[in-house]
């Protein structure tokens, strides 16, 4: 009788340290926030256009995170689509939006002899990468633009563009002749 | 137990992992002595022939320049300038291909040699041993040397004083096959080369100066010794004699076969207290300290069995790769141009490419001298590779995912260490271009991870900026709610009413309205909303802000439609509960009645001061309502016109009720107003001719009667119509005394105005006129565009 006492004694004694680390460990480590939201943000190309409805990139991941659909990203293309389904453990999808330029990146350019100074595209520019005042020239900052077209509508006198961006140096396949292996 | 710097001076040599054995094929390059290739007749310099900054331009075309003198300046040591390596005239500042794999073209100075060879003055050697080593720093850097080992590093700026640097280690290995430069250089120059050492042991102070050779070059390892016992307090440098085995000439192989240390990834040796300088760097280094002659010619050897005489030339930085084959016979059977030796260097398509500081090589290997690429097999996972490697990676891995293009991977076996020996490739059973690989893939990783660098300033910029654009708006809401205080503050001051108790006073008044009526359902839901609103504002009795003028206007928007149906408002009359109306709007006339009685009492001026703004917010809502924009533009040319007028009055002080704006006489100011009127009028007119719903095109103001489509002739109403309502609200905010039968009707309007009794700034109106006419000019102009 006694033995048995001991045994549920010690027991209790047991569960009753490990549900205090527990609870301790609870309050001590909790993770503020949707973790899978983080995640899924560090995919997505930032460029916060807001192609897919979302008014930037955080708000779409945190849309995706409540089981909006992966394939909504314009910029990040099929590869974001892809990490976003592994993400969520869903299937992947073609991109929903028509995404024919997605790959080449694209900066806005301001033609700066028809730019009024409206202020409007600064206005637009989720990333500040356009600076100007009111009736002065605005110009944007290339290394900033992230190539989201969001200027270009606003702008009264058409003078924005988007241009491709000048890309470094690869090496080619076919500089030093290299055979594909079968 | 030894320490490491009695171990090093015993003898003792450590192993690096991996390494391979190609048949190195130096010797038919050693037989001969080094001998200057002629002057070519043109020379095109690059600007920029190391890592790091371009230099300034100096010189611009058609100088004559001399042999030595400075064709770029620097100003930081990151910057290594670049010097005419012979007498002749610019002739061009141009483009040309570099001299890189990718031949991307790169600005450089075509000098046209007058083979006259006139140097600049000769300077008196420098007593290195008096000087600081910033000094000497500046010196080796205005002398244009940058690291001749391969990748071309600003040599000064390894040579930083600050640094407490135990190993000065002299990389004398030259491993890669064919390449005898260093080795000939050493065996002719090794007094030159210990002077060096010595400039760099004064510099940087090291516990132990060792040269790490081969021992495939037992001649110049015998010259550098013999050297060291002839020059003075040279004897503490050690040659370490190190077995052949590629790449020992890697910076990171021959600091861990020469001490032990390995490097930690992404540091540079000197954080471990090493200093590694390259045979011809010293070379180059003693030449600008002693000889005080700019790094201008570099010793290149020319080999490969398409050279009838393979040997080692000292060529003038900036000669043609394609000059010095010619002048040295090639036979034209050369299977490739290669740059640099077989393991690392890299073909070039033709000849047309400058040698510069890096180039200690030139291979015109002939049909069948060097493997030959023949299509590559599949990997058949021998796992050679990684038995070669000399940086421990796993070539095999690293081959599947650059293939697959798995930057992730790729980064987490970590390709941006390989060295791109090609050590991996030359074992290869399947003959995979390996290293080509890893260079694509290296590329792609660099590509991704500047991605990934750019998208975090995207996300931190779109943040900052929300967060900007967050404060901003709270601050504009705490200045509505200071201004609404302040109005509240003033119209107190003014009219002895507090706005706030009056509207309560009113809503009240519409409740007990409501109450007698008690059947007129819209009177209900806008007696529940003024009841809410009414206990808000109680609530909010110590902090007034915008809601109490939105109930008063909500309020009074529902009475202003309800008068709009009813039509023959009669606002000094008593509105009977009685009628057709609903009891809220009559409740309201009465109590602005009442307002209106009290306040002409109190003073002549009574007045509620938000009576003429509510109007137009009425009257815009109103217009807003309609369909038309014929009847907007109506509308807002009406509310200038009224503006107008409104000035006008001031100025005559007569009761010009009905009169036509345009035409009064008035002095300079009434008369801009009239004008700016009329634009705004002849604008709205031409919009509504434009739509047909109007004819009446009679510009009978100044503005020209050009085909403004209707959409910019409402917005440059609508502009003209803000002005205005500024205008008013200026004047208003300033005196105005409003008689209450200003009600919100658009015709009531004019004529409300034209009551107006009290004498409004005429200068601020026309001001405001005046802009309101040149937002319409403007939109106009911008409309023809």
């Amino acid at each position: 009788m006694t033995t048995i006492l001991i045994a549920i004694l010690t027991l209790v004694i047991l569960a009753a340290l490990f549900g205090l680390g527990l609870g301790w460990a609870a309050i001590r480590f909790k993770v503020e926030g949707n973790p899978v939201v983080e995640q899924i943000d560090a995919e997505l190309p930032q460029t916060q256009c807001g192609q897919c409805g979302y008014p930037g990139c955080k708000p779409y991941a945190e849309a995706v995170a409540k089981g909006e659909e992966v394939n909504l990203c314009v910029p990040g293309g099929t590869a974001t689509v892809a990490k976003l389904a592994d993400i969520m453990g869903v299937e992947v999808k073609p991109i929903a939006a028509q995404a024919a330029d997605a790959d080449v990146k694209m900066v806005a350019r301001i033609i700066e002899e028809d730019c009024i100074g409206c202020t409007k595209c600064i206005q637009a520019c989720p990333v500040d990468a356009i600076a100007g005042a009111t009736r002065a020239m605005h110009t944007v900052i290339v290394d900033a633009c992230t190539g989201c077209k969001l200027c270009v509508s606003p702008c009264p006198t058409d003078c924005i563009v988007m241009e491709p961006v000048q890309v470094a140096w690869k090496w080619q396949l076919d500089a030093i002749p290299v055979v594909n292996i079968k | 137990m030894l320490s490491l710097i009695e171990q090093i001076k015993r003898g003792k040599l450590w192993q690096y992992f991996g390494g391979v054995h190609p048949q190195q094929n130096k010797s038919q390059s050693t037989s001969l002595a080094i001998s200057a290739a002629p002057i070519p007749d043109h020379l095109i310099i690059p600007v920029k022939q190391h890592i790091g900054v371009a230099g300034q331009l100096l010189v611009a075309v058609g100088d004559r320049v001399l042999k030595g003198q400075a064709l770029t300046s620097s100003n930081s040591l990151m910057s290594v300038p670049v010097h005419a390596p012979t007498s002749g005239v610019i002739e061009e500042v141009a483009l040309f291909p570099s001299t890189q794999p990718s031949a991307a073209p790169e600005l450089a100075i075509k000098l046209v040699a007058d083979h006259l060879d006139d140097a600049i003055a000769p300077l008196p050697a420098l007593d290195y041993l008096q000087l600081t080593t910033a000094q000497l720093q500046q010196h080796i850097s205005a002398a244009g040397v940058a690291g001749m080992g391969g990748a071309g590093f600003p040599t000064a700026v390894k040579l930083d004083a600050k640094q407490t640097i135990n190993f000065l280690i002299i990389n004398a290995a030259e491993c890669e096959p064919y390449i005898t430069s260093d080795d000939i250089l050493m065996r002719e120059h090794a007094m030159e080369i210990i002077e060096g050492i010595k400039i760099l042991k004064h510099m940087i102070k090291p516990a132990i100066t060792i040269i790490g050779i081969e021992d495939n070059k037992p001649e110049a390892a015998q010259a550098l010794n013999d050297a060291i016992n002839t020059v003075s307090d040279a004897t503490d440098i050690i040659v370490q004699t190190v077995p052949t085995k590629y790449p020992n000439g890697g910076e990171k192989q021959l600091i861990k076969l020469l001490t032990g240390k390995e490097i930690v990834k992404g540091q540079l040796p000197t954080q471990s207290g090493i200093v590694m300088q390259n045979v011809g760097t010293v070379y180059a280094i003693q030449q600008a300290v002693i000889d005080r002659q700019p790094l201008i010619s570099r010793i290149v050897t020319l080999t490969g069995k398409a050279f009838p005489q393979p040997r080692n030339v000292r060529a003038l930085i900036g000669t043609q790769i394609g000059d010095l084959m010619q002048q040295y016979h090639s036979n034209g059977h050369a299977a490739a141009i290669i740059y640099g030796g077989p393991m690392m260097g890299f073909t070039l398509p033709h000849g047309q490419f400058s040698l510069t500081k890096t180039g200690n090589c030139i291979l015109l290997p002939e049909q069948g001298e060097i493997p030959q690429l023949r299509e590559a097999d599949a990997c058949i996972r021998c796992g050679e590779c990684a038995e070669v490697c000399p940086v421990d990676l796993l070539p095999q891995q690293l081959h599947w995912y650059s293939k697959s293009g798995d930057v992730k991977k790729l980064t987490e076996y970590n390709l941006m260490d390989c060295i791109e020996c090609g050590a991996c490739s030359f074992v290869c059973p399947s003959q995979i271009p390996l290293v080509h690989q890893y260079r694509i893939a290296k590329v792609e990783v660099r590509e991704h991870a500047a991605e990934q660098a750019a998208a975090a300033v995207a996300k931190d910029r779109f943040e900052k900026r929300n967060a900007r654009l967050a404060i901003e708006k709270q601050q504009r809401e705490l200045k509505q709610q200071e201004a609404a205080k302040k109005r509240r503050e003033t119209a107190t001051a003014t009219t002895g009413i507090d706005p706030v108790q009056a509207a309560l006073e009113r809503i009240n008044k519409a409740k007990q309205a409501e109450q007698q009526a008690g059947k007129e359902p819209t009177a209900a839901i806008s007696d529940a909303i003024a009841r809410a609103k009414a206990k808000k504002v109680a609530m909010q009795q110590g902090e007034p802000d915008n809601t109490d003028v939105i109930a008063q206007r909500k309020a009074r928007k529902a009475a202003a439609l309800a008068r709009k149906q009813q039509a023959d408002a009669d606002d000094d009359a008593k509105p009977a509960a009685s009628t057709q109306k609903p009891a809220v709007a009559a409740a309201i006339a009465r109590a602005k009645a009442k307002q209106a009685a009290i306040a002409r009492a109190k003073a002549k001026q009574a007045a509620t001061v938000v009576a003429v703004p509510e109007a137009k917010t009425d009257t815009e809502s109103t217009a807003i309502a309609q369909p038309m924009d014929a009847k907007k533009a109506a509308i807002a040319a009406a509310i200038a016109r009224a503006k107008a007028k409104q000035a006008a009055a001031q100025q005559s002080t007569s009761d010009t009720s009905t009169a036509e704006s345009g035409a009064s006489p008035q002095p300079v100011d009434a008369k801009k107003a009239a004008v700016a009127a009329a634009i705004a009028r002849a604008k709205a007119k031409q919009a509504a001719a434009q739509q047909g719903a109007s004819d009446k095109s009679t510009a009978e103001s100044g503005a020209s009667p050009q085909p403004v489509d209707a959409k910019k002739a409402a917005i440059a109403a609508a502009i003209a119509r803000a002005k205005a309502k500024k205008a008013a609200q200026a004047s208003t905010s300033a005196t105005a005394k409003v008689n209450i039968t200003a009600q919100p009707e658009i015709v009531t309007v004019q004529h409300a105005v034209a009551k107006n009794e009290t004498s409004v700034d005429d200068k601020k109106a026309a001001i405001a006129a005046a802009i309101a006419k040149a937002k319409a000019k403007k939109l106009a102009q911008f409309g023809d565009k």
